[in-house]
């Protein structure tokens, strides 16, 4: 059972606490399920952009990256391995 | 869960698709009916066969358009639906709906053998194509400014022409045609009616091409776009002197639009020898009217970069709206650097999903037809595409 400070825990957190969607567990299917539609995809791209200070580019939209919360919390732990030094912002 | 039953569109089902848009389109019964059969019987390129309608019982749940548009590519031109006019009525939202209505277009444009599907709409579901196989071509930059508007100058219902013009819109004899003087090409800058599109047709399609594929801007398109019944369109042409026989009194001093420059010498040309202009614009504003929209200029080409920028110098003149806004890609470097001055903040793409989704975009859906011409290839790549003079309100 993964821990509440894991990231697929607190994404888990985000999604219940600021989007009010709570799968039964991180391998349910969000999309086929229909728990997250389109206008909730954008909502959980910038809860994870602010959780995690990553950014979500349109050439990482691939549908398996958002799937369940353990591939959501994949692609944050890729991306934040794969982001830039610190001291490198990205543009406002 | 409701069940859906998802059917192509057909004559029949005109006037219930005429109610239901008015969702989106505004424009009441008959404006509606006339917004249709403009868009999808009288499209000179595809008629309404891809329109795709979803039903919930009997009644009407949500559409899906695919407007016909010509493109030319490596020296062939080829037609590659758009999509269009999308909507979900309110109680069936939420739910999965869209992406059926678009996979069932989709698997008849693959039966047909359409490779390419495009859209350039604001999709609020454009993240969830995105995750279905959708490709973004952009987003890409867009500029606004707020109009230099003349009192004198928004008056002339010359300025505006319609497929249908009333007697309100015809010029008199009391009414002078906008008139401007570009000063930095020294051009005359006037409004052009519909008896000037051949001559605007035959400068777009004559501009050289940047490398990829580009809209192709025919006669035959511009004339069929100006029949739009929910839209105004606005031209505007830049001439040498002598062009057409010169108008009584001059249009004002305005900032990068002055006096009428001194006389060159130049020859002027018989009435019956008309010139090609050196430049033209196109502006578009929605209706029914809506006050508080934007004026969005959909086209601006010229024969050098003083030209152009002297084009949108008259636009924000002399357009109405309370914004001149205008997509800013494949418009080269010279003429990006011009737009500050003329009073244009440019919005720029951030790389950030969450904060482009308000800019214009191109998404392209391959169908999974076999692509038959190698110039059809690898149109899901940002530089396959010149879209120069692009514009997707261009069609609304």
């Amino acid at each position: 059972m993964r821990g509440d400070d894991s990231v697929a825990g607190r994404v888990a957190a985000l999604m219940r606490d600021s989007m009010f969607v709570d799968p039964p567990d991180d391998t349910t299917d969000i999309v086929a399920s229909g728990l997250i539609d389109s206008m909730g995809f954008m909502r959980l791209f910038a809860l994870l952009e602010d959780e995690f200070g990553i950014e979500v580019r349109s050439a990482d939209l691939r549908l398996d990256h958002f799937r369940t919360i353990e591939r959501i919390a994949g692609f944050v732990r890729d991306k934040r391995a794969a982001r830039q030094p610190a001291g490198d912002h990205a543009a406002t | 869960m409701t069940s859906y039953r998802i059917t192509a569109y057909e004559p029949r089902h005109r006037d219930e698709v005429t109610r239901f848009q008015e969702l989106l389109w505004g424009g009441g019964p008959r404006g509606n009916g006339d917004y249709l059969d403009w868009k999808y019987r009288r499209n000179p390129y595809l008629d309404h066969r891809y329109v795709t309608l979803a039903w919930a019982g009997a009644e009407l749940a949500g559409m899906v358009g695919a407007f016909g548009a010509m493109w030319e590519v490596g020296g062939a031109r080829v037609m590659l639906p758009c999509l269009a006019d999308t909507v979900v009525a309110p109680a069936h939202r939420g739910g999965p709906l869209f992406g059926r209505m678009l996979d069932d277009l989709v698997d008849r444009l693959r039966g047909d053998g359409v490779p390419w599907l495009l859209d350039f709409g604001d999709q609020p579901a454009g993240p969830a194509m995105l995750m279905q196989g959708w490709r973004a071509i952009g987003p890409w930059p867009t500029a606004s400014a707020p109009p230099t508007l003349s009192q004198t100058l928004a008056d002339s219902p010359t300025l505006a022409v319609s497929q249908t013009p009333t007697a309100s819109q015809t010029p008199t004899a009391s009414q002078a045609p906008a008139v401007l003087w570009g000063v930095r090409s020294g051009l005359r800058i006037r409004a052009a009616g519909a008896d000037g599109l051949g001559a605007m047709a035959a400068l777009a399609t004559g501009l050289p091409s940047q490398a990829g594929i580009r809209h192709v801007r025919d006669l035959e398109y511009l004339t069929w776009r100006n029949q739009n019944p929910l839209a105004r369109y606005f031209h505007l042409v830049a001439e040498p002197p002598g062009t057409e026989p010169e108008p009584p009194g001059h249009g004002p001093e305005r900032d990068g639009i002055g006096p009428e420059p001194p006389v060159t010498g130049r020859g002027r040309a018989g009435a019956a020898g008309a010139r090609a202009p050196a430049g033209y614009l196109v502006a578009h504003r929605p209706g029914p009217a809506q006050d508080g929209a934007p004026t969005t200029i959909v086209e601006c080409e010229a024969t050098g970069d003083d030209v152009w920028t002297d084009l949108l110098a008259a636009a924000l003149s002399v357009l109405p709206g309370p914004s001149i806004d205008m997509w800013a890609r494949d418009i080269g470097d010279a003429r990006r650097a011009a737009l500050p001055s003329l009073g244009f903040r440019l919005d720029e793409p951030t790389g950030r999903l969450t904060r482009d989704g308000h800019l214009p975009n191109l998404l392209v859906r391959p169908t999974g037809a076999p692509i038959l011409s190698p110039a059809l290839t690898g149109l899901d790549v940002p530089s396959a595409w010149d879209l120069r003079a692009v514009c997707g309100r261009s069609w609304r």
